[in-house]
Parts: structure tokens; sequence; C-alpha cells
């Protein structure tokens, strides 16, 4: 049976509380898109994680605890392996500080030193943080949808605007019919693909559904992956402010 | 006898062909001297520059240098070194770990290249270790020392005796993280290595990037850089077997190649121009002679000689006349170069800046077979092709207007 | 003595042109001489100056001005305020020829493929020409055209490295005035061509847009200057230094002593080459002459025999030269000039443009014949040419007139 994006779309929106008689003739594709991003991050979270990064000669797993504020802020730490267990960072806007349990001390990432690569990884900040600039710097609109696995996935087709600082051509993020992000394809400025997230699998973390698998493909290195579990999480908490500074980086509370 | 017949030519007129002689020497003596200069300075530049830290050649893995990464590394280290020090030519190998790392002293934090290196070896390759202006370099024995550039040390607020801290990444993604004694401060005078290099020792830098046992290259050295670019076709076999890359100097330095050979080109048309205009000055000289000779010529031909020989007679003395100035030129050349090479000439000023730079005070120009055979060569084949010119004139004589030539 | 000349000076004109394909060989030694010599000094001043900017105009110029500290550490903190009152003085004054500002500082460029460091130039496009050849090095699309153009500039090796092309956006972040991260996209508008480690390092893009980005104002990280007298820069930096005694204003020697080397160098060798160029003429003019007088000793026993004297016959002969040296040096400057001068000032190097640009000279050379210097080879080589015809006029006056006669 073909599956009908307005009807489905229609009564997602009822179903969400808005008013049938004010059903927009324009999809709200910002706001679907807004609703996948706020059920992956919410305003604060604190997951843990466990990282592996491929490549053509190694594999390294590494595992960590991630607490999050807005897009901006986060304080990760590292508990395995032993080689990296204790090490921290902590990010609050554009600024980067690295603290190490061996050196026992707290290091401002220089300027020069900025790299788009999360921790070596395949993934950027942005892509983990899911930040604003998705929503703001392009305009969306729906592409064709498809059904996998008992449920509809829309594809919400990002186009940068004029002017726009960012550097991909087009980028497409499948967003499930319950608002869980189910992938994510980076096109260059020549509409080829550059790098292709896939959620290899959804379930229900932290009382939502979560793609609690991740994995990260730069197209033009085959051998190379990075893939983050998230094992546990726990959204929408209180979390005291005085955890994102840099005396709660050297001295974790537990 | 004909050769006999053009010697004699040439001497029924001494001070013609003397002076003849005399400019074609003048102009071999001094493209000798020339280009043996070229040769002197450029490589002096070469190897000055190499000197600093490059070394004259590199073993490095393939497609390290696009992409200097902690995950590629030269296996078995220890191989390489040994078979490369036993080619005649190449004295010095030092194996290196190049890695990327943030280093922080108090409340500053800059993004600085770490090389382990081997103090006792990398003296012989790097003119750091010689541009210690603080302190001392590292030792054999020193585990967790480390050197730096002034700048660097400036911008960091660090003095000799301070620690210094390191933290990166090593080989996989792990974490590298270090706090070393900073034992001495070097100036190269190139604000860009004076300000982005720490060296350490090699053990140390292996344990603390997860390389323990490799290294990520081996730099290459010995008495000069052409011992070393000879002994390039042994130490590419090396390093296939090895399954590495070697990298001769052009590769590590690409942009001084670039600039010599342009200097070089810009330089030779100069030096060809002035090799044309003694030709032109030589041949004009000849076919007013061929000209003035024609009652001679004329004689000749009614003796019974062709004027294809007369013509060849011509061209020889030419020729005959044009070798003797060369070997007279080229040898006064050699000569005088090869005194300079001695003593080396002194350019005002390059004495206050040379030693910063490693550079000798004086230039030396370098006799080599390029710079002494160009000149003799060039003129030689101009004067076989301009020979031609007298030798048509010949062609075209008549016997009887010959003899009857008035002046 | 009038007499005398008037009597000769006549006789020596007659006899030049009485046996033309003699004079001519001469005069095509004089011609060809001088031409050359012309020549040569038009091409390596026209080469020299597009050379030294090979190692100099890339971005060094002949000097530079910056903040205290910019030296160590060339980031945004070290900067300094536009030039005004004294400094602006003496930079529009006549001890400076030309400068240009220029904000410098490290970045990292980012493609969808790639990310690099490199060091973000915002530039003033037309002062920028003046002291640089790089404006001049584009390989494709083209070079910035006002300090307000949001294009960016790269290496051609860059784009190759970041797997772009012209057209294309990129990202360049920096860290902005106040400390915090500064981000941009820029349209890759041009692709520049020089030494590799150059087409790898530099990005550039229009003053004010970079000043926009990082958040400036109207501040400055260097300023690039030419001094008026291109030999000695010391006074300029002098005028400088006192203008804005807390900047630090370097010469190219210091910033760049390698160069200054191969300066030194070169100098030496344009003058040991005018040398033999002269040398090689002198040796071609007693040469042709001595045979030239061989030829006509009949005829000097004749005029001795007349009653001319001795010192007359080498008067006669040297004033034959004087004229010959004279046609000649006005022929070989005429055909020097009717060489360079259809050039128009500018030369392109067609097929080798090309490589030429990439190795860091300007695909275009500007030759100039200066008067000043035509003038001078001119005397030099007339004055050579009157004491290379001494020899052949003296071994004019010693034929014997009996002796002379009697050769049939």
């Amino acid at each position: 049976m073909r599956f009908s994006v307005g009807i489905a779309l229609a009564g997602w929106l009822i179903g969400t509380g808005v008013p049938a008689a004010v059903a927009p003739a324009q999809p709200d594709v910002e706001g679907l898109l807004r609703r996948a991003f706020d059920n992956y991050r919410a305003t604060t979270s604190q997951n843990q994680i466990a990282m592996t990064i491929h490549r053509a000669a190694w594999e390294r797993r590494m595992q960590l605890t991630a607490q999050t504020r807005g897009t901006e802020d986060a304080l990760v730490r590292f508990t395995a392996p032993a080689q990296e267990a204790g090490s921290a960072t902590l990010k609050l806007g554009s600024e980067t500080w690295l603290f190490n349990p061996k050196l026992n001390q707290v290091i401002k990432l220089p300027g020069s030193m900025l790299a788009r690569s999360w921790m070596g990884s395949d993934f950027t900040y942005e892509d983990l943080a899911k930040s604003e600039s998705v929503i703001d710097d392009f305009t969306h609109s729906l592409g064709p949808g498809r059904t996998e696995g008992g449920h509809g996935i829309w594809t919400v087709v990002c186009t940068p605007k004029p002017g726009a600082a960012v550097v991909w051509g087009r980028i497409d993020i499948d967003v499930r019919d319950d608002g869980v992000i189910a992938g994510e394809t980076f096109f260059d400025q020549d509409l080829k693909p550059a790098r292709r997230m896939s959620v290899d699998r959804i379930a229900p973390l932290g009382g939502r559904n979560y793609p609690v698998s991740m994995t990260m493909h730069p197209s033009d290195e085959p051998a190379s992956w990075t893939r983050v579990e998230t094992s546990s999480a726990r959204f929408n908490i209180a979390l005291p402010s005085s955890l994102f500074t840099l005396s709660s980086l050297q001295n974790p509370r537990s | 006898m004909l050769l006999a017949l053009t010697w004699r030519n040439l001497w029924r007129r001494p001070q013609r062909t003397l002076l003849s002689m005399a400019a074609i020497a003048l102009v071999n003596a001094l493209l000798v001297l020339a280009l043996s200069f070229m040769v002197g300075v450029y490589g002096t530049m070469k190897e000055t520059t190499l000197r600093i830290f490059d070394g004259y050649a590199q073993f490095q893995p393939d497609g390290w240098g696009d992409d200097p990464s902690l995950d590629r590394d030269i296996g078995q280290p220890q191989v390489l070194l040994e078979r490369a020090r036993r080619l005649s030519g190449v004295t010095t190998a030092s194996p290196r770990v190049n890695a990327f790392a943030i280093l922080a002293h108090g409340d500053r934090s800059y993004g600085a290249a770490v090389v382990g290196v081997e103090p006792a070896i990398e003296g012989r390759i790097s003119s750091i270790p010689g541009a210690i202006r603080e302190g001392r370099y590292l030792a054999a024995s020193d585990s967790d020392t480390a050197i730096l550039g002034e700048l660097l040390a400036r911008n960091l607020g660090l003095k000799v005796g301070d620690r210094v801290t390191l933290l990166g990444a090593g080989r996989e993604q792990a974490s590298a993280a270090d706090v070393l004694t900073v034992v001495g401060l070097y100036r190269t005078g190139i604000p860009d290595l004076d300000r982005s290099i720490l060296e350490m020792p090699l053990g140390r830098a292996q344990d603390d990037f997860g390389m323990q046992g490799l290294v990520t290259t081996i730099a290459l050295a010995g008495p000069s850089l052409d011992g070393v670019n000879r002994q390039l076709p042994a130490l590419r076999a090396m390093a296939l077997s090895a399954g590495v890359s070697v990298l001769d100097w052009s590769a590590l330095e690409p942009g001084l190649d670039e600039q010599i050979k342009l200097k070089y080109a810009s330089a030779l048309q100069f030096y060809f121009t002035l090799v044309a205009v003694v030709a032109f000055i030589t041949l004009n000289t000849l076919l007013m002679s061929v000209l003035e000779r024609t009652r001679e010529f004329g004689v000749l031909l009614a003796l019974g000689m062709r004027p294809g020989q007369i013509g060849t007679m011509v061209w020889l003395e030419l020729l005959l006349m044009s070798a003797l100035g060369c070997v007279a030129g080229v040898a006064a050349g050699a000569a005088v170069t090869f005194w300079l090479a001695q003593q080396g000439v002194a350019i005002p000023g390059l004495d206050k800046i040379a030693p910063q730079f490693g550079m000798p005070s004086r230039l030396y120009p370098s006799l080599t077979p390029f710079s002494v055979l160009t000149a003799p060569t060039a003129i030689l084949v101009c004067m076989l092709i301009g020979g031609l010119a007298p030798f048509a004139r010949v062609m075209r004589l008549k016997p009887a207007d010959a003899v009857r030539t008035a002046r | 003595m009038n007499a005398i000349l008037g009597l000769l000076g006549p006789l020596a004109w007659r006899n030049l042109w009485r046996n033309p394909r003699r004079t001519l060989f001469t005069l095509a030694v004089v011609v060809v001489g001088v031409w050359s010599i012309l020549l040569f000094d038009v091409a390596i001043k026209a080469v020299a100056e597009n050379g030294k900017q090979q190692s100099l105009r890339l971005l060094t110029g002949e000097g530079q001005i910056h903040a205290a500290g910019y030296l160590d550490d060339p980031n945004i903190d070290h900067r300094m305020p536009a030039p005004t009152g004294r400094l602006g003085a003496v930079l529009t004054g006549p001890a400076v020829l030309a400068w240009a500002p220029r904000v410098r500082v490290p970045a990292v460029i980012e493609s969808e493929y790639r990310t690099r460091a490199v060091t973000f130039l915002g530039v003033a496009p037309g002062a920028e020409a003046k002291v640089s050849d790089l404006p001049g090095q584009i390989l494709a699309g083209r070079y910035l055209r006002a300090p307000g153009d949001d294009g960016l500039v790269i290496g051609a090796d860059m784009a190759r490295r970041l797997k772009t092309r012209l057209g294309k956006r990129v990202i360049l972040m920096t860290q902005g005035a106040d400390g915090r991260l500064a981000e941009a996209g820029f349209t890759v508008v041009g692709l520049f061509g020089n030494v590799r480690p150059a087409q790898d390092e530099f990005v550039f893009t229009g003053l004010a847009r970079a000043q926009a980005l990082l958040g400036l104002g109207g501040d400055l990280s260097e300023i690039s200057f030419d001094a008026a007298n291109r030999r000695d820069p010391a006074p300029a930096t002098r005028a400088l230094a006192e203008a804005a005694p807390n900047l630090e204003v370097d010469t190219w020697m210091s910033l760049s002593p390698l160069a200054f080397t191969i300066e030194s160098l070169s100098s030496a060798y344009v003058a040991v080459w005018l040398t033999i160029m002269f040398v090689l003429m002198a040796i071609g003019i007693v040469n042709t002459q001595l045979m030239a007088v061989f030829e006509r000793r009949r005829e000097f026993g004749l005029i001795q025999a007349l009653g001319l004297r001795p010192a007359q016959i080498v008067l006669l002969v040297t004033l034959e030269s004087g004229l010959l040296m004279g046609v000649g040096v006005a022929l070989g400057v005429m055909a020097g000039y009717a060489t360079v001068l259809p050039l128009g000032g500018h030369l392109d190097m067609g097929p080798f443009a090309g490589a030429m640009e990439r190795y860091g000279f300007g695909g275009v050379l500007r030759p100039t014949l200066d008067l000043g210097d035509a003038a001078a080879v001119g005397v030099i080589v007339w004055s050579l040419g009157l004491v290379a015809a001494l020899w052949p006029a003296a071994s004019a006056a010693r034929a014997s007139p009996i002796l002379a006669m009697s050769e049939a």
C-alpha cells in the first residue's frame, strides 16, 4: 500500500494537539526537524556511550559518559579503556578544555588546533550535538518517504540558504514517523554523497524512542567508519550549572 | 694535408687568430667560473636549508607527506638504519617519531610539532642541536627532557628548567600525555621553525604516542648532498623492499627546488646569449677574412683544389681556432675556479647574516662536468653551424673572378 | 689643427663608404654589440625586477610594519590601528613608493572533505598589486576586486588538497578579536599559482571583509611597503620607525636573508657580464679594423707618398673609426628601441607564462629601455671603439710607402 505523506503528517500533527481546523497547507517540515532534534538531545541529557573508531589497520572502542546542556555545552568523561579512563573534555560555546588524569592538569585547546573531527572520530561535534545550524541556515522541504520495519520514514531535504556558512550542498535527514532520527546523508556541492550517517538501531531509551546505534561512513574512505552506541540516557534532567566549570572538569563529583 | 694547411693558415696572421682565440677563451673562462659559482652557491643554499632539519633524503611511509598520521610507520626501522648507514656517502641515518600535540605551561597553550629523536645521531643531520642558545641539547642519557624553539618558549612563558606539559593523540587515537623538563632553547632565525617545534628523546616519544619500536621517518645525511643523491637508486631499492618510500631533497623542499630551477633557467638564457654574441663576432671576423683572401683562394682553385676542399679548410680553421680558444679558456677558468674553491669569495654583509643560518660566510664555486663542459660545447656547436656561412661563400667562388679580384 | 681636421674629416667619411663591404663588417659588430648590450641590460632589469619579486614580492615586500610581538606570535591579539597622523604622512610621502595594509592571522579552512590549517589574509587589491606580484599570478578565476570583496582566493594546490574548485563554498574558522571563534562561508573565486608551499599556506579575501569577520574595526596585522629608493630601503625604514615608535619596522634583508644573498650575487654578476660584453666587442672591432687596415696598406702607402705624415694617418684612421662607431652606436641604439618599444613595456611570456607563474614569476615581464642607460652604453662603446681603433691606426701609420706601393 502506498504510503501517503499528507495523511500521515496531518494525523501526526493532530495527534500532537494541533487543531484540525488550523491544519497547515504546507507541512511544517521545520517543525518536524525541530522535534526530531529535541527527541535526540533534549535541553539537557546524561548518556553512557560506547564509541568505536574503525580504520583499515585498526579498531578502537571507547566508553564515555556525556552530560550536555543545550547545543553548546558538554562535559565528556572517558571511562574505558584504561589508558583513556579519567580523561575529560569540557566544551562551553566555542572554547574547549581538556583534562588528563596523568597530568592532573586542565589545558585549553588552542585556537590553532580547531578541527572538525571529535576525538579523532568521523563524527563532528555538530553531528553529535545536532546544532541549530541545520534549522537556521537551511531551507527545508519533504522528499519522497518510504516504509521500513513497520514505520513510515520521511526524508527532510535541507538546502543551504544563500550566503550560509555551510560547506554542504545538501543534507537529507531521515525522520521516522515517531520523530526519531533515522539517518543522515551529507552531499558535497556537486550533490554527490560525501558522508552518510546510518542509524542501525532504534530502541526505547530514557522514556523515548532513540537512535541507540549510529554509524558515520565517510564516502571517500570506504574502510573507515565510527559507531556511537548509547547504552543509557536520561533527558531533561536538572544538571547543576557548577557541572560545566573547569573545577568540575578537574574534580568530578560522582 | 688539409690539416697542415689549416694550421699554417691560422698562423699566417697571428694577431687576428690570437685576438679571436682570446675572445673565445675569455667567454669560456667566464662561463666556467659563472657556472661553477651557480652550482656551488645553489648547492650551498640547498645544503644549508636541508641541514636545518630535513636531512638530504628521508625514508617515509608511502603517502605520509600528504597525511602525516601516527597510524603509518616504518616497520623494522633497525634494518633500514643499518643498511642505509653502510652505503658510502650516507654516513648518518636518524630515526624520528613525528607527532603533533598541545604544549601547555601555566595557562598558556600552543599547538606544536613534537619530534622524538636520538640525541647522539641527530646532530649529524640537523643544525638544531648546534643552534641551542640557552641551556643544552638533549643527551643520550636523558629520559624526560625537551628542547624547543625560542619563540615557542617565549609564547609559552617558559625558561630553561621549567616543566612543559604535552597532550595529544597517539597511535590509534589513544591519548598521549607527558610532562617534560626544558633543558635548552634553540634559535634558527627562521620564525616558523622557532615557534613550532619541540624535540624530545625518541624512546620517551615512542612510549607517549604508542609507537614502541616504531618510527615515522628516517632522515639521511652525509658529507655532501651529491654523495647522498648518488645513492638514491640504492636507497630506493631498500625502501621498496621495506615497503616504504624514499624522498629526495627536491621532494623534501619543493619550493627550494622550484626557486633554483627558475634561477638556473634565467641564468642559462643569459649565458647562451653571451655565447651567441661571441660566436657572431668571431664569425664576422672570419667571413671578412675569407673575403679578404679571395685572391688566395682563386690561386688555390687554379692549382686544382676543389671549392669543397677550400670550404672545408676554412671551416676547419674556424673549428681549430675555436677549439684552441676553448681549451685555453676552460683551463684558465678551471684554474681560477679551483683556486677560488679553496679560498671562497667574501660578499659584503654576508658574513654577518650567514652564521645565523648555518651558512658559510664565504661563497664557494664548485667545479663539475656541467660547469666545465657546457661553455665549450655550446661555442663549438655554434661555430659548427655558423661556419656554414663562410663555407657557402667559398663555394660560390669562380676561379677566374677570384684571381682577378682587385682590392 | 682645424685645417687638418677640415681636410681629413670628409676624407675619413668618404673612405668609409668607398668600400661599403669592409665598413659594414665592423658596423655589424658594433650594431650587434650595442643592441645586445642594451637588450641584455633591459632583460636583466626586467627579470631582476620580476625575480626579486619572487623572493620578496610574494608577501614580504621591501619592508613590513607590525605591532610589537606579532613576529613572535602572529595572531590577532598583536594588531595595530590603521595608520594615521605621522605614520600615515610618511607612508603617503616621498620616502615610500607604495604600501599595502593587511590582516594576516592563522585560520582553519574546511571543505566537504578536508580541513587544513592556513594563513588567512585580508588585503586591499589595488594597494596589494603595487607591492606584491601575487595578484598577477592567477591561474584560474579572478583576483580580488576591492577591499570589500568577499570572495576567497586560494592556491591551486590547496584546492586540490581540499577537493574543492572554483565557485564552490568553503568555511573559514579563526579566532576573532573578542577571543571567540569566528566562522564564515566563502566562495572560491580565484586560484593562484606560485611555489607550492605558498599555494598550500595562503588564502586571501578583501581587507574589509576580513576586518568585519574578525571584529577588528579598522585594525591591521601588518603593512607591507616598498621604499622609493629601491636600492636602499634604509632611509624609508628609519623615517617609518621614527613616525611609529611603538611598532616594529623591518626590511626584507632581515626578513628574508637568503634573498639578500642572492641579490648581492646578482648585482656582481651584472657588472661582470656587461664588462665582458664590452671586451668582446672591443676584440671584434680591433680584429675587423686590423683586417681593413691590412687591405688598405697600398692606399696608406700612397697617401704617405703624397705627403701625409704618420701622425696624420693615425688621426685619419681614428677619425674613420670615430665616425664608424658613431653610426654603429646610433644604429644599435635605434635597433634596441625598435625591439623594446613595440612591446609597450609589457611582454607576455605566452607559453612560458604558465611555467613562470608556477615558479613565482608573473607571466609578464616589464621591459623598458632607460634613455640614460642607452646613452651611457652608447658613449662607452663609442669611446671603447676609438681606443680599440688605435692599434690598427698605429699599424696603418707604419706602412712603408715604398713597400706598400710595390705590392702589385
